[in-house]
Parts: structure tokens; C-alpha cells; sequence
């Protein structure tokens, strides 16, 4: 993702969670990940339903030459299972004509079953038959199955056998030379299907032989193009963008999976990752400049091992969401896994107690006054309760919210409404501010001002020039 | 574009205007809602010329995916440095590392002819267009620019979206990467009719009207006009038309690609097209006008005329083109499309994509923002049994106009048809302060007329159903509203109401600390404003209802006594059976062991010794269960007796200490001992009524789920009364205030 900064691809291959082993995520952090789940999107198993390797034969038209299963998009002699499409209905999608040729192609049954997915590709070259060669190699997955891992793949077979076809026509002479010196396609593609399907990936050689070279196949140079290796990425949505004032929450153990070939910047901004500070924190703490820091952390979050969090602090203000009563209701078991995850201060509560904090959560009472009110009412909370994990909890949970502060000041207002620029007399230092679009975290963070320094410097603005606004 | 003067919908005039609607786009939820990533719109027909590719709008669509929220959550800020620069290199960064092992086909000059620059190849999977096609005419040789669509010559396009008659009726989706192509293509039946020839002449025209309403809010007008329809039917000027289809092309994100096509399919392209084979159907419609568009494309292609030139010329001339066109802009802007196609009988439709009104629930750090729009719990369509019912309101709820009610009233008025007079009547008689019911009740209207009329302008997006607003609620200010509107919000909220606080000041004393709303009015002749103007914020999306969820709290007193009660039961119930077990203790042995098995013993004279090992059997476990119930009944004798105390929540007793409170999830299912300890609860209440309440609220609102504001409408109690009794349950409820 930013390989300008030097991040090296290596770590992306730790961070996918099928290199990783199932120990990567029983760290040090092993509450936390109770409840932050890594589920982020990726194939369930045996979602190819077929695969099968299609031809412009000049005399014949549009033909599959292999296919796996057997039988499964034209009949085969011997095999009585219904087929997945009509092919001559598709078969215009699978090999269209030379204009839509060399791009990733997918198509859907007109049942709307099944999706086709492939890449048409079409080779210009004198030697062959109305002077180009034509083929795909299409996987057939269900229409609600996620479809955006296979494209890589498909993407991948395409350029693996276009190559093998410049280099030896390993497609267009397959009859003619189908001898023991290479695999048939039709076995690979068997292999390529189950192994996608059984174990996520594959690696295949597939321009050598078993057997020692006859001296015309020394030509061919056992390089990555020859080997099929192929995997399922679980593709994930691009992450929102890091801000200054967020807070990373490790889920994963990095000291496990870090090595030597780590990204510099990335090995010093891990090391500062504890789940209190904050991004600018992290960038000062680990001598890095902010905008790499962010960036380093964006990449952590972009492989899920990471959670974005507010600053937490006494004063913050918390109030519930509706989704308050899934807690209440106790769905998906969340009240045992929030016990386990806070009750660490002393012995082990009733859940009671928890649905009563996060009930009692509203948008006028910072966390300090939630503590008073309860301890007022003889429940003395932080005797049993880690409160920063506890708001954690409901953050990530989305049962509360984070209130932030926001301060607007008129002045800056008919500024914005006049488009000039206005100067507000005492407000030099916040001016920038205070257009109800900057919450105080940021201005916390930014200009190194504790709440109570930003309310002082805010005092400075003309009276009544200055409504803080909690949203 | 020749429009008719009459129409049969309302705000017509409005939204056909494109530059009023982009005006009023800003402020709507159509702003809001995520661009849909229509690229372009095509019509492609299958002739006796084979495929024809007959047009397509916009001109010279745009081959760059469509721009996003930036913002995700409900965050205001966003940082340029990091964002715009980043976040598209980002992409293709990604998918170049992704794909890296197979460093794109271009590498292997497979498309030497395209003669394309490699690296700009390598950098984005997206290809460019041919240079041609930004040039009105011929540049050495004869391009015509409208001969190519994105980098695709129309040729082959119109080959590959005529799907083949399998496709008939179905959904038709092709992606061509980037762009998606989908369609629902419409085939002439098997015996060269577009439709079931019908003997009947009134039999057809119903049949029509059925199929129209079938596809959106279609209506057929001027059915008298059928002779022209029937001049279509004799099938010889087709021009050989086996079938058409308009194919929408769209360039989505990927991972929103499954969600959004989808949408506009069912919402959209389906409804499109089935208007226009009604349409084909009743005037060959479709035909006539492709035919036209045909002709003066070759005219034009003689005459080398400009592109610019024919699409304006044909957008003139074809009312299909520009249907074509409105919808291509009603949807690219989530508006609502209407469209007039010109066939005769006139077809008219209005098509949108629903947007929310509102949010229900927060949106997630990873959730794109929709600032701006209202988060409320408060759902307009969820009944009074809480099923949610899209084609009901609420009756206990408000209407609230997302305008000036005089606005919209000269825009229904602008169009004048039978539903003109009785949506103003609603438009008066409704306020965002009175239930839908109240309004039926206090005007003598006929509430279910209402509830339509209203659903009527909610579909319209001219009006949203909110809870009634009453001064002793709570308002806070909305965690999604978009302080970035701030400024300019500000100068309408002084115009609008010039004696009131700055906007920023009344968001903020309303966000300090939630009270009931009419403690921030000055006096009570200030309130009628100060509900103006909370009306105003709300419709803005500044502020939204606090509104207060209860769930009955089991006290360990409560817990305890029914406890102690079901234990005392069952001791009663024990003593009982072992009396009546004394006066036939062979046959309640009997019930003990399944009667098959005994049955079998006698009849087959088994061995003596295994009867005698199941005697002692039976008679060790009738020893096992008399020593129970004893010790049973001398540790209930040495419980304490339960004590009712006025407040069990301090009720400190000894042997409360290891019981904790309990808290009941839903009491409309409560199992036998919940039902006993809102018995209990029940039982404690002395005035009658308060104990009515009590058994009444319990299962329908203290659910976790019911806003506790709703409970004066949904039983037509007063406000001031109902909280009164609610403060009687303080105790054993557990409160939660939440939008």
C-alpha cells in the first residue's frame, strides 16, 4: 500500500490471518481479543463450483476443452449431472469478441445461480489460425458468494498460461505434444479447484516435467510464470483514514509475528502501540514523523490488527446507543464477555451491574460524574471495574458513543457565511477551531492543550462569541 | 422534450426542472445518500439489421468511479494531506501489490494495437479511452464519436448486450472491468406479439393499468387512444424488432458492487423496462423512436455534424431519449425520476431509489458518514405491535415537512390533479406536534385517508414521520448533524426566526444538559416558537428526541420472596403426594416406571431375582426422596421469612446479600417466575389504578425497545398523568436515555 515509505510486502503476508497461526492472536491480549473479533471477510471454504478452460477454435466456435468437475458446464459422455448453465448462452460472455478481450470479465446466468468469472485473453500472432489466439480460464462461483478474492486469481491463470503460450504454446500445440513432459490442463485445473477450495491456495509447477527435458524443452526457464501459486486474499475495504487524536488498540501479539525484514518505521510505531496513547503520541514516542506513523498505523488497520479508539479520559462523556439493549437482552452472550474483559479490579460482579453502568451513560455526564453518581449510590466502581476497559467495550460494541465537544464561535461563523477572513480578538491561538467541526480531542492533541486550557484560551473570545456545542 | 400541460403527479413540474432540482439538492437526504455510480445509459435493440446500438447518455460519460464520502462515521473533519492524495493511490496501489505477481497483460504487448502507453497501463488496470473519442468528427480518418462508448467501439457493445432470449425477463448483469453493465433485456413473444393479444377491448385496458401500477407509480392515461395501439398489433412495422433493452452501466466500488446493483436493478432498471415494453406493446413505442434516432444518427454521420449537435437534436426530438436522459440525472443525483414517455397511451412513471429519512442506528468507524441525516430509534413504519410494516404509518406519529409548508403547497398546486386539494388539506391540518390520530380526531378526518396522504408526501421526500414534539420531552442535539452547514445554516435560522438565539446558541444549551424542552423557553407565550423552531433543527438534522427505554428491575427483596413462595408451594404440593401416595402407593409406583415396561414384567414371568432387584431399586429411591423432601422442608423452616420493606432496593437483609438484582429481557415472554415477580411488584401497588397501570405498561413497554414517550398516545392517557404513574415504578424499572 505505500511501498514509497518503504513498508515492505513481507509484513502484508504476516498480517493475512491464514499465514498467521492461531497463536498470533493468543497473546498477551487474549481478553481483548475475546470480544474483538477478526472476522473480516473471507471465503468460506469450496465456493468454486467449477472451473473449466475454454478455446475460439476457428472451425468450431467458442469450446470447452477441460472442465471440473466433470460434466459440470458442457456434457460429458459417462456423467449424468445436470449442468451448472448453458453454456451457448454464456459462451458469447466467456469469450466475447476481441474488443472486450484482456480485461477481467464476469458474467451471471440468466437463472442468476451462478457467476462466471474469467479473463478473456486474446494473443495476436502470425503463426496462428486467423492470426490470433483466443481462451479463458473461467471459475464458476455461486452469485451470493463473495466473488472479489477470485479475481486475483482468475487474474493470475490468465497471465500464468498467456505466458507458457509465448513461450512454448503450451495451449494451442496441448494435442499435438501431450506427452508426459507437462501436466494436461485438465489435472490442473482438478487440482487448482480443490486446492482454492480445501486450503486457499495453491502452488503448482506446471512447465516442468517429471521426467529430464528433451533439448528443445530446455527453452523453457522454470520461472515464477511457469508456476502457479495462488492464493485467496481476502480483499478488505480501505480503512477510514487515521486520525492524529485516535487511539490503536492492538489485537493481535506483534512480538510474535515481527522480524527483521520489518518496515523500520513500522517495527518503532508497533513497539509504541499500548492501547493508551494516542497517534501523535506514538509518532513523538517512537521518533517518527506523524504522517508515517499514521500511515503505519492505517496499514495495521487495513489487515484488521488493530482497532481504532477516542482518547479515553475521566472527563470524556459516553451515552448509549439503541443498541444498548442488545447488552440488556444479553445477545450473542456479550454480558459474560464484557465481565471478563473488566472485572479486573477486584472480585467478579453480577452482570447486573454492568448493564446498570451502561444504562446509567448519558450525553450530560462525563465519566468522572458517572463514577460520583455511583459511588453516591454506595457502588464503588473502580473497585471492581477497569473503567477504561469498560468504555472500550462499549465503544467497540457500538452500545455507547463518544460525545465530543465542539466549540463555535460566531465571529468565525460570518466569516465562513462572508468568505473573508475575520480575525476574533482573543481567539488567535483556537480561531481555526471553532467552527463546530473540530472536536477537542484534536484540539488536544494538536496544539498540546489540556481541556482545561482550551476552555481558558476559549474564555479569551469576546463574551458570548463562543457556544461549545456537545455532539 | 414535448411535455403534456396535465399529469396525474404532483411536484411533476418540479422535479422534470433539472436546474431547480440541483439547487435544492444540497440540503435533502438525496445529498446524503451515497453516490450510485451510474455511469451511463444505454439503448440497445435487436432489429432486422441484427444489434443496433441506438443511443446512449450521457454523451461522453465519464470513465472515473464516482467521488465518495471521504468522511466515515460521524466525523467532521477530514485532513487533505493525508486523504485525496492517498486515497486513490491507495487503491491501485493495493491491487498493483495484489496482483503484482502478475504484472498486468499489458506487459505482454498483447494490445500492441491499442497502441497504449504501457506505464500508464501498469499504473491502473483501467483503460483509457481511444483518443478518437474526444473529437466531434474525423482527424485524418473518419471517427465518428459516437461510435465508441469508454474505450469500446458501439459495434461490439451492441452485440454483447442483446443478450440472447434465455435472458428474457431476467436480470442481465456483464462487467467489463472496470464498468458493470445491467439490464433486464425484453424479448417480443414467441408468436411476434409484444404481448398477449387480448379479445377484449376493456379486458386489454385493464390489463394495462395493471401491468403500469405493477412498474412503479406508472399510470396509462388517455385509454381512449387504444386505435393507435392496435395499429401496432398488426406486427408489420416493427422494423423487426425482436427485442430491446436499456442497459444501465455502472462503475462501483467493489466491495459495495453486489449491494448497489441490486438496488437500482429492482428499483430502476426493472421498472424502466417493463414500462417500456407496455409501452412497445400498446404503440411500438420503443420502435418508432429508435427508428428516429437510427435515422438521424446516419444523417448526421453524413453530414460529419458535431456529437454535441445530434444529442442535442435528438434529445429534442425523442421523448425515449429523453426519458433516457432524466433518469440518467434523477438518479445520479438520488432524486426521484419522472418520466413521460411519449407513447399513446402516454406512459407516465416515477422511479427512485428509497433513501432513509433517517439513520436507526450509529454508523460505525468504517461506515461511510451521512452527515446530516437524522439518528433517531424512532421508526414511522413500526406499528403499535412493533411489526414493521413499509406500506403503514404509525398512527401515533407526526407529520413533519421537510419544507416550507407554503413551498410545497404551490408546488402540489403548480400541478393540478384530483389529489391536489386533498394533499394540501393534509399538508394544513398535520403538525409535527400532533399524532396522526389527534389530527383525525380533533379535524373529523378519516385517519386512514391521512395516514395516505402522508405516506404520499413521505414518498415524495417532501415530509417525515417523527415522533408528536411536545414541550416536556427531551431534545438533544444529534450526534450525526453536520456542523460543517453550520454557517450557512445559521443565516437561514436568523431569517427564519429573528428574535430566537444564534443557531450555535441553542444547539448548545439544548446539548449541555438534556431537560424538557420547554425549560429552555423563555415564558410560556414562547413556546409555539420554541416548537417552530425545534421542528426546524429536527428537519435539519441538528437535533433529535432523547427518548427513555425502561426494563422491570427484580429487586433481590422481590427475588426472594417468590423464592420463598415457590419453594412453600412445592413443600405444600410434596406433602399432598406423599399423603396420597400412602393411600395407593402401588399405583403411583406405577406412574413413577413407564407402564410398558410393567406390563411386560407381568406378562412374561421374568426371573424372581431380577424383580427383586428392581423392588429394591424402586424402594431405595422412594427411602432417597422421603430423605429429601425432609431435609427440604427443615432447611425451607430455617429460611427467613420474606419481609416486604417499602423500598426493596435498600433492603439490606442479611439473606438478600447473595442474591443480585435481575433484570427481565422481555416480559411479553416471561417464563413463570418472571410473571411472578411482576405479580409481586403488582401486588405491592395499594391504588387500584397505579396497579392497573402497572400490569398494563409492564409487558407492552418495559421492553427495552418502546419509548416510554409513546405510552400517553398509544393508550390516550395524558402526559402529565402517565409520568406521574411512571414515577410510582421508579423503583422497579431500569431507565436508559437514548435517541
Amino acid at each position: 500500500m505505500k511501498n514509497k515509505y518503504g513498508i515492505p510486502k513481507k509484513l502484508r503476508k504476516h498480517f493475512c490471518p491464514s499465514f498467521s497461526s492461531e497463536e498470533d492472536f493468543n497473546g498477551e491480549k487474549k481478553d481483548t481479543k475475546a470480544f474483538i473479533s477478526t472476522s473480516k471477510r473471507w471465503p468460506a471454504g469450496a465456493m468454486i463450483q467449477g472451473i473449466f478452460f475454454a478455446r475460439f477454435l476457428p472451425q468450431k466456435g467458442i469450446k470447452v476443452i477441460h472442465q471440473s468437475p466433470p460434466g459440470c458446464i458442457v456434457t460429458e459422455p459417462g456423467v449424468d449431472k445436470p449442468r451448472l448453465f448453458d453454456f451457448e448462452t454464456m459462451s458469447e460472455y466467456i469469450i466475447p469478441k476481441q474488443a472486450f478481450c484482456n480485461r477481467y470479465v464476469t458474467s451471471c446466468d440468466p437463472e442468476n445461480k451462478y457467476r462466471i468469472l474469467g479473463h478473456p485473453v486474446c494473443i495476436k500472432d502470425e503463426k496462428y489460425t486467423r492470426n490470433e489466439f483466443m481462451f479463458n480460464f473461467c471459475i464458476v462461483i455461486g452469485v451470493e458468494a463473495d466473488k472479489i478474492p477470485y479475481e486475483a486469481v482468475v487474474r493470475r491463470l490468465a497471465t500464468t498460461f498467456t505466458e507458457m503460450e509465448i513461450q512454448n504454446e503450451f495451449l494451442s500445440q496441448e494435442d499435438i505434444s501431450n506427452s508426459q513432459n507437462r501436466r494436461s490442463i485438465a489435472a490442473l485445473l482438478e487440482i487448482i479447484k480443490e486446492d482454492l477450495n480445501n486450503y486457499n491456495e495453491c502452488m503448482i509447477p506446471v512447465g516442468t516435467s517429471l521426467s529430464p527435458f528433451p533439448k528443445s524443452m530446455n527453452l523453457i526457464i522454470a520461472d515464477d510464470a511457469n508456476t502457479i501459486n495462488m492464493k485467496l486474499f481476502p480483499i478488505y475495504k480501505h480503512p477510514p483514514p487515521v486520525k492524529a487524536w485516535h487511539v490503536p488498540i492492538s489485537k493481535m501479539k506483534f512480538s510474535s509475528i515481527i522480524d527483521d525484514t520489518w518496515d523500520l518505521t513500522m517495527k518503532k510505531v508497533i513497539l509504541q502501540i499500548d492501547g493508551i496513547k494516542d497517534v501523535r503520541r506514538i509518532a513523538h514516542d517512537a521518533d517518527v514523523a506523524l504522517d508515517l506513523a499514521k500511515i503505519a498505523v492505517q496499514h495495521l488497520l487495513y489487515y484488521d490488527s488493530i482497532i481504532m479508539l477516542d482518547l479515553f479520559l475521566f472527563g470524556n462523556i459516553y451515552a448509549p446507543t439503541p443498541d444498548v439493549d442488545d447488552f440488556l437482552e444479553d445477545k450473542e452472550g456479550m454480558q459474560d464477555e464484557c465481565a471478563n474483559y473488566v472485572y479486573i479490579n477486584g472480585p467478579r460482579l453480577s452482570n447486573f451491574y454492568l448493564c446498570r453502568l451502561f444504562t446509567t451513560l448519558c450525553t450530560s455526564r462525563t465519566i468522572k460524574e458517572w463514577l460520583k453518581l455511583h459511588m453516591e449510590q454506595g457502588f464503588p466502581v473502580l473497585n471492581f471495574v477497569d473503567v477504561r476497559r469498560f468504555v472500550q467495550f462499549g465503544v467497540i460494541k457500538g452500545l455507547i458513543y463518544r460525545v465530543h465537544k465542539y466549540a463555535v464561535s460566531n465571529t468565525v461563523l460570518n466569516g465562513i457565511v462572508s468568505a473573508r477572513n475575520v480575525g476574533v480578538e482573543g481567539g488567535e491561538q483556537l480561531q481555526r477551531y471553532a467552527d463546530g467541526c473540530h472536536c477537542f480531542d484534536q484540539i488536544t492533541v494538536e496544539m498540546n492543550l489540556a481541556d482545561v486550557k482550551i476552555m481558558d484560551q476559549l474564555r479569551r473570545f469576546p463574551k458570548g462569541n463562543v457556544e461549545i456545542i456537545y455532539r | 422534450m414535448p411535455r403534456q400541460t396535465t399529469s396525474s403527479f404532483p411536484f411533476r413540474g418540479l422535479l422534470g426542472n433539472i436546474e431547480s432540482q440541483q439547487q435544492d439538492m444540497a440540503t435533502g437526504a438525496a445529498a446524503i445518500a451515497p453516490n450510485p455510480g451510474l455511469s451511463a445509459i444505454a439503448l440497445v435493440i435487436r432489429s432486422r439489421d441484427g444489434p443496433r446500438f441506438v443511443f446512449h447518455y450521457p454523451a461522453r460519460p465519464s470513465n472515473k468511479p464516482p467521488e465518495r464520502e471521504p468522511r466515515y462515521s460521524t466525523e467532521l473533519d477530514t485532513e487533505p494531506s493525508i486523504e485525496e492524495d492517498e486515497d486513490d493511490s491507495d487503491d491501485s496501489d493495493l491491487e498493483e501489490n495484489l496482483y503484482s505477481s502478475l504484472p498486468a497483460l499489458g506487459k505482454l504487448d498483447l494490445n500492441e494495437s491499442d497502441g497504449r502507453p504501457s506505464k500508464k497501463h501498469q499504473k491502473s488496470s483501467h483503460a483509457e479511452p481511444p483518443i478518437g473519442d474526444d473529437h466531434y468528427d474525423e482527424k485524418g480518418e473518419h471517427v465518428v464519436p459516437w461510435e465508441h462508448l469508454f474505450e469500446f467501439p458501439t459495434a461490439d457493445l451492441e452485440s454483447i448486450l442483446t443478450p440472447s432470449r434465455a435472458f428474457h425477463k431476467k436480470k442481465f448483469e456483464l462487467s467489463l472491468d472496470p464498468l458493470t453493465f445491467v439490464t433486464y433485456p425484453i424479448h417480443i413473444r414467441e408468436d411476434g406479439q409484444w404481448k398477449k393479444k387480448k379479445s377484449k377491448k376493456s379486458k386489454k385496458v385493464k390489463k394495462e393499468s395493471d401491468e403500469a401500477t405493477g412498474s412503479g407509480e406508472g399510470k396509462s392515461e388517455g385509454g381512449a387512444k387504444n386505435s393507435s395501439g392496435d395499429a401496432s398489433e398488426d406486427g408489420d412495422d416493427h422494423g423487426g424488432m425482436t427485442m430491446f433493452n436499456v442497459v444501465f452501466i455502472l462503475n462501483l466500488p467493489k466491495e459495495e458492487e453486489d449491494e448497489r446493483i441490486a438496488e437500482i436493478y429492482e428499483h430502476i432498471i426493472k421498472k424502466l423496462n417493463k414500462a417500456l415494453k407496455h409501452a412497445q406493446a400498446s404503440s411500438n413505442y420503443v420502435w418508432k423512436e429508435s427508428e428516429m434516432m437510427l435515422l438521424m444518427k446516419e444523417k448526421a454521420r453524413e453530414e460529419r455534424r458535431p456529437m454535441s449537435w445530434l444529442w442535442n437534436e435528438i434529445l429534442l426530438k425523442s421523448t425515449l431519449a429523453g426519458a433516457i436522459r432524466d433518469v440518467f440525472n434523477a438518479v445520479s443525483n438520488n432524486d426521484i425520476a419522472t418520466v413521460r414517455l411519449g407513447a399513446s397511451p402516454l406512459v407516465d412513471l416515477s422511479l427512485q431509489i428509497p433513501i432513509p429519512a433517517y439513520l436507526t442506528r450509529y454508523p460505525g468507524s468504517d461506515e461511510r458518514a451521512m452527515l446530516g441525516l437524522l439518528l433517531t430509534s424512532a421508526n414511522g413504519l413500526v406499528n403499535e405491535d412493533s411489526s414493521e410494516d413499509p406500506t403503514r404509518l404509525n398512527k401515533h406519529f407526526a407529520l413533519l415537512l421537510l419544507d416550507d409548508g407554503e413551498k410545497i403547497i404551490t408546488e402540489i398546486q403548480a400541478d393540478n390533479t384530483e389529489l391536489t386539494a386533498p394533499l394540501i388539506e393534509c399538508i394544513r391540518l398535520c403538525k409535527p406536534t400532533l399524532s396522526f390520530l389527534q389530527v383525525a380526531q380533533t379535524q373529523n378526518v378519516e385517519l386512514n385517508s391521512l395516514l395516505v396522504l402522508a405516506q404520499h408526501l413521505i414518498y415524495w421526500r417532501r415530509a417525515m414521520a417523527i415522533p408528536p414534539l411536545h414541550a416536556r420531552e427531551m431534545y438533544i442535539v444529534s450526534p450525526n448533524c453536520d456542523s460543517r452547514k453550520l454557517p450557512a445554516a445559521n443565516t437561514a435560522w436568523k431569517k427564519a426566526f429573528p428574535l430566537a438565539p444564534s443557531l450555535p446558541g441553542y444547539l448548545a444549551a439544548l446539548s449541555a444538559a438534556p431537560r424538557p424542552y420547554k425549560t429552555f423557553s423563555p415564558s410560556k407565550n414562547h413556546r409555539p416558537t420554541y416548537l417552530d423552531m425545534l421542528a426546524w433543527a429536527i428537519r435539519g438534522g441538528w437535533v433529535t428526541p432523547l427518548r427513555t427505554f425502561a426494563w422491570i428491575l427484580v429487586w433481590p427483596e422481590i427475588l426472594y420472596e417468590v423464592q420463598y413462595q415457590l419453594k412453600a408451594e412445592a413443600l405444600e404440593k410434596a406433602k399432598n403426594a406423599t399423603s396420597s401416595e400412602q393411600t395407593s402407593s402401588t399405583s403411583a409406583e406405577s406412574t413413577d416406571e413407564s407402564g410398558a415396561e410393567k406390563k411386560s414384567v407381568n406378562s412374561d414371568e421374568p426371573l424372581s431375582s431380577e424383580q427383586a432387584a428392581e423392588n429394591a431399586r424402586l424402594e431405595r429411591l422412594a427411602m432417597k426422596l422421603a430423605e429429601d423432601a425432609a431435609k427440604f422442608a427443615a432447611e425451607f423452616e430455617k429460611m427467613p421469612k420474606p419481609v416486604a420493606t417499602l423500598h426493596p432496593s435498600t433492603n439490606s437483609a442479611p439473606h438478600l446479600k447473595a442474591l443480585s438484582p435481575y433484570i427481565i429481557k422481555d416480559p411479553h415472554k416471561a417464563s413463570h417466575e418472571e410473571s411472578l415477580y411482576i405479580a409481586t411488584y403488582g401486588n405491592r401497588f395499594t391504588d387500584p389504578k397505579i396497579k392497573d397501570c402497572w400490569f398494563k405498561f409492564c409487558s407492552k413497554y418495559f421492553n427495552g425497545k418502546e419509548a416510554l414517550e409513546m405510552i400517553c398516545l398509544q393508550e390516550g392517557m395524558k402526559r402529565k398523568e402517565t409520568w406521574s404513574i411512571l414515577m410510582h415504578f421508579q423503583e422497579t424499572i431500569m431507565i436508559c436515555k437514548h435517541w
